[in-house]
């Protein structure tokens, strides 16, 4: 066996006698709560499921109820040409094997929000953060009810944020080809992807301008990498997905017509935002919240709502996020890089999507905000680092007492 | 008194109005190149109509024109109807759809045996959006006749297996062997970089 092999294995085999039993024991809590009644609810689809179960579907070949099908849709092929089709392909992989049960096209999103959950807690270690800030980050990101819901109902922004955050992770720890890889999966689920990239470009201009972290070496090689492999491996793996399960011919072509598309979601200046629909402002009072999935009953006229999916935040994670941004770019000017990556993560995410509203007044909705709720769980955690214990205990009881008040499952049904 | 009879017989026949132009007839979709209806999509929708029709029992022709009408949709569509027999031979009578070249408008005529509900007719209309932009013509008309097709169907629990796509697997072949490129390249150099 060569020596670099036996380095390898033996790192390996030293991480593994490390791991953290307090993250497994979280990990193994979430995913009890994520696959309890997984299947539920027996009929009906949760929110933008409606679309992407249908399209997972309709890829799988299998029989469909042409509902929230455009009108020109094909077996075997991906019918929602507005995004790039590697989670729906995951999910219609799920759905083949479990034999179209919910299950299939759940189960991804739980294994992506549980690795999400890792990431973060490898996020805060590789910046010089110690166990308990990445076990609260870990936590905090865990409890948040709309990181909850979206780890267990089959839309795409949890393959989004999950292959960012390991795209992020992976940076962090010097492997910025692999980290071009995942981030290019980011992409190929949503085109958004590409914001995790000039996020960490951010990260990285950032840390060689400001006056904390000056002498620091540019890192282009680094840089050169992410970016380089990113680009070639979404450029081919779009082609290659494309002319397989689409009409689009070249990757170029696909993205021409995402980016048309998204152009059409506009309302006129003026023109309040209609139904579910909120602007960017919005969603730091959490405002316009909506049902993604309520079931009523009604026996003998008593009216109970037995399920209720809430897309909506944690109230506490969401009140403390400016703050402890705030913290983190003054933090980041000092030269904290842990509070720089939060920081970055969130402007890399957030901006542009306020940039376009306030441009085209594009149609938002306020789980456009759960890209960013890593950051904010990681922003939080070193903020409460530098408070007490019993106050960290008090935010992290508060966000759990939220996390129950939210729960989509009422405990006695 | 001639006079008058005359003038009579010729607003009954709709005197000063210009006469009603149809293309041929070309199946469930009638789409003249002047269109710029793409093929796949046309096969795409002749295909949908073929299967409402199967589902339903209900004739349903798509008219797009390809020019501004010189008569309201309504009596375009109403002479269509006439002149294809739309939904002489089907046990539930028969649509015709007619599309403006926009598609930011459309009308109905239908048969005696009215598969479409006045209520329905207005909410397929409502449904077509004003604003709808020239580009996004193609995709209104899918929309509208989707939207019909589902009315029509409603109270019927009916599952298909849409027209499989026509896949290039040799131009998927070549990219995917560029990707696999890519991923062994990055394997290759986090692999060879000293372990720390």
């Amino acid at each position: 066996m060569s020596e670099g092999w036996k380095l390898r294995l033996e790192g390996w085999a030293a991480q593994i006698k490390t791991l953290d039993p307090y993250l497994i024991a979280l990990l193994l809590v979430m995913l009890q709560l994520l696959m309890w009644r997984v299947a539920s609810p027996q009929v009906g689809l949760i929110f933008d499921e409606a679309y992407y179960v249908q399209d997972a579907r309709v890829i799988a070949g299998l029989p469909v109820n042409p509902d929230k099908l455009p009108g020109n849709w094909f077996s075997g092929g991906d019918p929602n040409s507005e995004h790039p089709p590697l989670a729906k392909l995951i999910m219609a992989l799920g759905t083949w094997l479990a034999c179209e049960n919910a299950m299939g096209w759940r189960f991804p999103s739980i294994c992506l929000g549980l690795i999400s959950l890792v990431c973060v807690y490898g996020i805060v270690r590789s910046l010089g953060g110690d166990r308990w800030q990445a076990r609260l980050a870990a936590a905090i990101l865990a409890l948040d009810n709309l990181f909850f819901v979206h780890s267990r109902i089959a839309t795409l922004d949890i393959y989004l944020v999950s292959f960012g955050l390991i795209g992020t992770w992976l940076y962090l720890r010097k492997k910025p080809e692999l980290a071009g890889l995942a981030l290019g999966c980011a992409t190929l689920c949503k085109i958004n992807g590409l914001l995790w990239v000039a996020a960490l470009g951010l990260y990285e201009v950032l840390r060689f301008l400001l006056p904390g972290t000056r002498g620091h070496r540019f890192p282009f090689r680094a840089l050169f990498a992410l970016v380089g492999f990113w680009a070639a491996f979404t450029f081919f793996t779009l082609g290659a997905l494309d002319n397989y399960w689409t009409q689009f011919n070249t990757p170029g072509e696909h993205v021409k017509h995402i980016f048309s598309f998204h152009n059409t979601l506009v309302r006129q200046p003026g023109e309040v935002p209609q139904g579910a629909e909120s602007t960017p402002l919005m969603w730091w009072m959490n405002e316009k919240a909506f049902d993604y999935f309520a079931l009523t009953t009604n026996a003998n006229g008593v009216v109970d709502h037995p399920v209720v999916f809430l897309g909506k935040m944690s109230p506490y994670v969401i009140a403390a996020a400016p703050l402890a941004l705030l913290f983190c770019a003054v933090l980041g000017w000092g030269g904290d890089l842990l509070a720089l990556l939060a920081f970055c993560l969130f402007f890399g995410n957030y901006v542009p999507i306020l940039l376009t509203w306030i441009k085209t007044r594009r149609i938002c909705y306020l789980y456009y905000m759960l890209p960013s709720l890593p950051s904010f769980a990681i922003a939080i955690a070193h903020c409460l680092q530098r408070c007490p214990p019993w106050m960290r205990a008090a935010f992290l009881l508060a966000v759990l007492a939220s996390f129950g008040a939210l729960f989509p499952f009422k405990w006695a049904t | 008194m001639k006079r008058l009879l005359l003038m009579l017989l010729l607003s009954s026949a709709g005197w000063g109005q210009a006469p009603i132009f149809l293309p041929g007839i070309e199946g469930h979709l009638t789409a003249p190149p002047d269109t710029h209806l793409p093929l796949l999509t046309k096969r795409a929708l002749e295909m949908s109509l073929d299967q409402a029709k199967e589902e339903t029992k209900v004739d349903f022709a798509v008219l797009y024109l390809s020019a501004p009408p010189t008569a309201p949709l309504t009596a375009v569509a109403q002479k269509a109807l006439e002149t294809w027999n739309i939904g002489k031979d089907q046990a539930n009578g028969g649509v015709m759809l007619v599309v403006s070249p926009d598609a930011r408008d459309c009308d109905f005529a239908q048969t005696a045996g009215q598969p479409l509900s006045l209520r329905s007719i207005v909410r397929v209309k409502q449904a077509l959006q004003p604003g709808n932009r020239p580009a996004r013509a193609a995709d209104a008309l899918a929309s509208v006749i989707e939207r019909t097709r589902r009315i029509l169907r409603q109270g019927r629990e009916v599952k298909v297996v849409g027209m499989p796509l026509a896949r290039r697997p040799e131009r998927a072949g070549r990219y995917a062997l560029g990707s696999v490129v890519v991923v062994l390249l990055a394997l290759f150099l986090t692999w060879k970089k000293p372990v720390s």
